[in-house]
């Protein structure tokens, strides 16, 4: 080859393209606008009257709660069939239906334990997903689109009529198939809650000023001042600092120091010896993967940042008692921030550990092969044709995975509360899991939990402002009572779609130039 | 002798009464009864009625007296079912409508209700067969000229933008209820100016769609799944701000409301379905009409064929679509306002059709207008007629099944061009 | 049976130096083998090839007026498209039927006039993808690492290899669609070959790609022949076709109206004919 052609192929229109890996999208936007409308909806009711910690403290619960959990589930599902595979599934509350009706039939209609109903969940999604994928599977996005609702609708009318009542209850539907699940709670009876004590305020205050200087410092990172801080490495003292003040205040159960006050060069308590000792292990291994040894060598970046973790580790357990000392927030200060029963706790844990497990699930298919499959599917299904991918049962496998977490979701949810009917599962159910998802950001592993958190938080927070400020009179109450506040949220949840899609597709984790939405 | 020996039973029944109920209760006085009598207004006797319970056990049967009477006491307030055994019906009378063998009622706490069972000439298995048909079948139509009215504007839609426009049904919607709102605002107006009114503001609000949202996006480049999704948000928004301010309960117009049905033949229609059917035809005709014969028509017919062709014919193509909007908007609101005479008001009616306009649309032909007024007629049709030998729980179910069967098998629909679907 | 490249088409010694220049004639070792294939589109014939022999191991260049059918008979033969009538067969096995994934696997790859750089995707995974035989790809395996970690560094390194040779491993990271045109086209020729085809068709591989770049595309489609790969390609570009082809073939109007070495294409009554629209002083002959 000729010098000309070794040239002219190197020639490169570096496009857009950045280095892979590094977003350029920021999501801070979309950031500030929710925070916004959270801080507005406060304001507005502290100026009516109503108490806005209240409402926070609400829309906490609702977001942390089980339904937050199911809708992550069901979003993750659909995230598998829409984000990362591109098919438009509008049935998705189809597969929620199959998968609550799973487990309520196998429990109270057939008298099996919770584990063989929850596999008949899983087993009749399956049987659904094939129904659904054979003959549909190869129509364009929209068609799909279409089928699918009116696959859902179908699975629904016949779960409702009369004449099935005998298998699924008819209209009224299946309940009291929540006994064992609820029998096997290990958790003691009792009241639980997650709270903020007046230490944690504290460490919490003081890190967040930290951060917002370190953010600002990296911002700026020309001014003398910046470099002195030496974000970089600050980061690590301060993520140190953090763990060694929690390790400081957590670890005490493990203590087998035996109790009491001993003399060492100082005179101190048993629980001080304990926090340095437990300081003092972290801190040298930190220190040890900082100087190159462990398994793996760490690049130069994390090994200043270990370094300067460790650093953080030993100031946290030296200087804690004087850290707290200084502590303004008055002794018994205690802020709730969700309170459980061991009821609500147990089927809490329990929903988001399946999430868990399912964005695990999700996260080791997608960097597997299989996944560069799928989404080279999503991309251009003529193109994977050609390299002899079989593009029908990959779809199929796809629709078949998020299809049997949807059903996971579904059970969760009957057994959250505890009845199965038909009329619960609409086609609104479908278009919520969306709102979620894109909200979170498709095609991202924590996109769904994310959207999930972010979406029942403002869906709460939003009902219940307009709850409160309808109880104290500030709404006219012709219009906003019980029902009518119901149709609020969904007119809301509408605009936010809407909003979402026009403006911010990729929502708050997504990439625009990774954004597969076009049908051609 | 008589007057002290029912004294005597009397007592004797109040006593057990008294003691079968619990201290402190009332008398049990819930029960249904009836008079059955035949089209010449005599009584008839030896007719026996069943009396079922909620969980379908048999409370008790009653056989009407000489006077036609017959009477069921039920153990309490609930719901309960009473069937008449035809075959203990005199020859020559029959039920005048088959359907209503078995009637589902309520009973409130001290109620004694009434039931009646209409009697007449008895006809014919065929006959009556051929009546049933025939009545579903001309519901279907009625069904189906509906919803044929409402989906043109969505195929329309399709073809000339490519968009599935999943708020088309809450148009629907919003035009029934623009016109209720008109017609029951105080001074109320009659139905007919309130529908000119309210298809009017319809189609204003389909033109402002087009132009303030979809085409903006459109300019923009924005993907059709996007937009469809947006369409959703759309639907979702509108019906739930229906719904706030309309209730979710359902309503009907001021006029028309109370008819009695005339009977054509076999068939029974009341006067306002004869007349919404006779113009939703004239309608149909009408935009048929309009596509073919008229520039405009044939402007959006190229439109709908081939975009680009049809702008580099000089057609303006962006007010094309903009009076496709229009128009499909106003179609669906007057779709609306039929359904909302033919039937009633409620915020999910439209949601409830979105469904069968995509069942007709694509069995017809997806961008094709003829395509949708075909298909919808078969939907309308299939939907009536299931319910002849189906639940009638699942007539909708039907329309859907052939949706998909549909897609499966020509997924260009009956009259649709072979593009491709998949 | 791999070429000779220092004997060009039209010399003495080339394989199909014996050969007839008619349309349909039979080649000493075809690779690919197509009988009475028709494709209509209401009504119209787009292809209605009688009888078409590709000889292995050589370049055979397929031209013809736009709207000849050629794209159609690629997707046709390919399995992107059903065939109303006809059987092909492709190393001896019939694929008529056969669909498009498996025709892949069977070693017919293709490439798109459009090219199909999967833009969202790296270029290295563009590249990942194409490899054949991945355990990994498979929905239960995918989920153990262990299972594929060794395949995949396998699969890498003949990865960077080809995209070395095609002087695109410093884009290796980088978004396929942030690519050049003919870069574009240089990773789909990369990417074909990762899936270690027979046989490749291309479809119009020079369009969009500046003149400068052809002559490095040339060289290395002329390199794929050198390895044993067969090729058939469809061209516009004149200049091009007489260049590389060992066989040209020429269609028009759904039917292939003549065959030869490139030099004799060149002064075909029915090619002309073909091209120019039967405008000029001679009859136009029947095919």
């Amino acid at each position: 080859m000729t010098s000309t052609t070794q040239r002219s192929d190197q020639q490169a229109t570096v496009g857009a393209g950045a280095p892979r890996g590094r977003r350029t999208d920021s999501p801070w936007g979309l950031v500030a606008v929710l925070v916004a409308l959270l801080l507005v909806v406060m304001v507005a009711a502290e100026m009516i009257g109503v108490r806005s910690q209240a409402i926070f403290v609400e829309a906490l619960r609702v977001a942390t709660g089980p339904s937050a959990a199911v809708y992550a589930l069901v979003a993750i599902g659909l995230n598998m069939h829409f984000g990362y595979t591109g098919l438009l599934n509008f049935g998705q509350v189809g597969f929620m239906l199959v998968g609550a009706y799973g487990i309520a039939i196998g429990v109270a209609i057939l008298g099996w334990s919770l584990w063989p109903a929850l596999l008949l969940s899983v087993l009749f999604a399956v049987a659904l997903a094939l129904l659904l994928g054979i003959p549909t599977l190869r129509l364009r996005a929209d068609y799909l689109a279409i089928t699918t609702i009116a696959a859902a609708e179908i699975l629904r009318f016949v779960f409702r009529v009369r004449q099935a009542r005998p298998v699924t209850g008819g209209v009224r539907g299946l309940f009291g198939f929540t006994g064992d699940f609820y029998r096997v709670n290990p958790i003691p009876t009792g009241e639980y809650a997650v709270a903020l004590t007046q230490r944690t305020l504290w460490v919490l205050l003081l890190a967040a000023l930290a951060a917002a200087v370190l953010v600002l410092a990296s911002r700026m990172a020309g001014a003398w001042w910046a470099r002195a801080v030496q974000p970089q490495r600050a980061w690590g003292a301060l993520a140190g600092t953090l763990v060694g003040l929690w390790l400081g205040a957590g670890l005490t159960v493990l203590n087998p120091i035996p109790a009491g006050r001993y003399r060492l060069l100082v005179t101190t308590t048993h629980a001080r010896i304990w926090g340095l000792v437990v300081a003092a292990l972290i801190a040298g291994a930190l220190a040890a993967l900082a100087r190159g040894h462990g398994r793996r060598g760490l690049t130069e970046r994390r090994q200043s940042l270990a370094g300067a973790a460790a650093v953080g580790v030993a100031a946290a357990a030296v200087l804690a008692p004087a850290f707290y000392a200084v502590n303004p927030f008055p002794d018994d200060y205690l802020f709730a921030l969700l309170r459980f029963s061991e009821r609500r706790l147990w089927v809490v844990l329990v929903g988001w550990s399946l999430v868990a497990l399912a964005c695990l699930f999700v996260w080791a298919l997608m960097r597997s092969p299989w996944g560069r499959v799928v989404k080279s599917i999503r991309e251009d299904e003529d193109a994977a044709r050609s390299l002899g991918k079989n593009v029908f049962s990959y779809k199929m496998q796809s629709l078949v995975i998020g299809g049997v977490m949807g059903a996971i979701g579904g059970a969760l949810l009957a057994l959250t509360i505890q009845t199965v009917q038909p009329d619960t599962f609409l086609p609104q159910l479908t278009f919520f899991a969306y709102t979620v998802l894109i909200l979170g950001g498709a095609a991202r592993i924590l996109g769904p939990v994310v959207g999930s958190v972010v979406f029942w938080f403002i869906v709460a927070g939003v009902d219940g402002f307009l709850r409160r400020a309808a109880a104290v009179g500030a709404l006219p109450e012709q219009y906003f009572h019980a029902g009518s506040i119901g149709a609020v949220r969904f007119a809301f949840v509408g605009v936010g779609l809407m909003l979402l899609m026009i403006y911010r597709p990729q929502g708050l984790l997504g990439d625009r130039r990774e954004m597969q939405l076009d049908v051609q | 002798m008589r007057i002290p020996m029912r004294v005597g039973v009397g007592a004797l029944l109040l006593l057990i009464a008294l003691l079968a109920v619990p201290a402190g209760a009332q008398e049990n006085a819930e029960g249904v009864r009836g008079t059955l009598t035949n089209q010449a207004g005599e009584p008839v006797e030896g007719v026996d009625i069943t009396v079922r319970d909620a969980e379908g056990d048999v409370v008790d049967t009653a056989t009407s007296d000489e006077e036609g009477a017959w009477s069921v006491p039920v153990p309490g307030p609930g719901s309960y079912e009473a069937t008449l055994d035809t075959d203990t019906l005199p020859g020559e009378l029959g039920l005048t409508d088959p359907e209503r063998q078995t009637l589902s009622f309520t009973i409130r706490t001290g109620q004694n209700r009434t039931l009646i069972f209409q009697l007449g000439e008895r006809e014919t298995a065929a006959a009556q067969m051929f009546g049933r048909v025939a009545q579903s079948g001309v519901n279907g139509i009625k069904f189906g000229l509906i919803i044929a009215m409402t989906a043109i504007g969505l195929s329309l839609i399709f073809g000339t933008t490519g968009l599935i426009n999943f708020a088309h049904g809450d148009l629907v919607t919003m035009g029934a209820v623009t016109a209720f709102v008109i017609n029951t605002a105080v001074p109320g107006v009659h139905l007919i100016p309130a529908t000119f009114l309210a298809v009017a503001v319809c189609a204003g609000f389909g033109g402002a769609l087009e132009a303030g949202l979809f085409r903006p996006l459109r300019r923009r480049r924005t993907g059709l799944i996007q937009l469809l999704v947006i369409t959703v948000g759309l639907a979702f928004l509108l019906r739930h701000v229906i719904l706030f301010f309309f209730g979710g309960s359902r309503r009907t117009y001021l006029n028309y409301a109370l008819q009695s049905a005339v009977e054509i033949g076999p068939v029974r229609l009341t006067p306002r379905e004869i007349v919404v059917m006779a113009l939703s035809l004239v309608v149909l005709i009408g935009v048929g009409l309009l596509l073919t014969k008229t520039r405009l028509g044939k402007a959006m017919r190229a439109v709908s064929d081939n975009r680009d062709l049809a702008e580099s014919s000089g057609i303006n193509v962006e007010r094309i679509i903009l009076v496709v909007w229009m128009l499909g908007a106003a179609l669906a609101a007057l779709g609306g306002i039929f359904q909302g005479v033919v039937v009633n008001v409620n915020y999910l009616m439209g949601f409830r059709l979105l469904l069968l306009m995509f069942a007709g649309v694509i069995l017809g032909g997806l961008g094709t207008a003829y395509g949708a007024i075909v298909g919808s007629l078969v939907v309308g049709i299939v939907t009536e007629l299931s319910t002849l030998w189906f639940p009638a729980e699942l007539k909708y179910m039907w329309a859907l099944l052939v949706l998909i069967v549909i897609l499966l098998i020509r997924p260009q629909g009956i009259l649709g061009r072979r593009e491709r679907v998949g | 049976m791999s070429s000779d490249p220092t004997v060009g088409p039209g010399t003495a010694a080339h394989p199909l130096a014996a050969v007839p220049p008619e349309p349909g004639v039979a080649k000493p070792d075809p690779i690919l083998v197509v009988d009475g294939v028709v494709k209509s589109f209401g009504g119209l014939r787009a292809v209605d090839v009688a009888h078409l022999e590709v000889p292995r191991g050589l370049i055979t260049g397929l031209i013809g007026p736009n709207g000849a059918g050629k794209t159609t008979f690629f997707n046709v033969i390919s399995g992107f498209e059903a065939a109303d009538q006809g059987t092909w067969t492709f190393d001896g096995q019939p694929l008529a039927k056969v669909p498009a994934h498996r025709v892949a696997r069977r070693g017919m790859v293709r490439t798109f006039q459009l090219t199909k750089a999967l833009g969202r995707m790296s270029v290295l995974e563009n590249m990942m993808l194409a490899a054949i035989g991945q355990r990994g790809e498979r929905f239960l395996t995918s989920l153990v690492p262990g299972l594929w970690r060794g395949e995949e560094e396998a699969n890498r390194r003949r990865a960077e290899e080809l995209l070395a040779r095609f002087r695109l491993d410093r884009m290796r990271e980088e978004y396929a669609g942030t690519l050049s045109g003919g870069q574009k086209k240089l990773l789909e020729m990369a990417r074909a070959l990762m899936v270690q085809p027979k046989m490749v068709l291309l479809d119009e591989p020079m369009a969009g790609v500046n003149p400068a770049l052809t002559q490095s595309l040339l060289g290395h489609v002329k390199a794929l022949r050198d390895e044993g790969m067969t090729v058939l390609f469809v061209e516009h570009d004149m200049d091009v076709v007489m260049d590389i082809s060992d066989w040209v073939v020429c269609m028009a109007q759904g039917r292939i109206i003549a065959e030869g070495p490139p030099a004799s294409i060149g002064t075909n009554r029915a090619v002309i004919d073909a091209y120019l629209g039967g405008q000029h002083d001679d009859p136009p002959q029947v095919p």
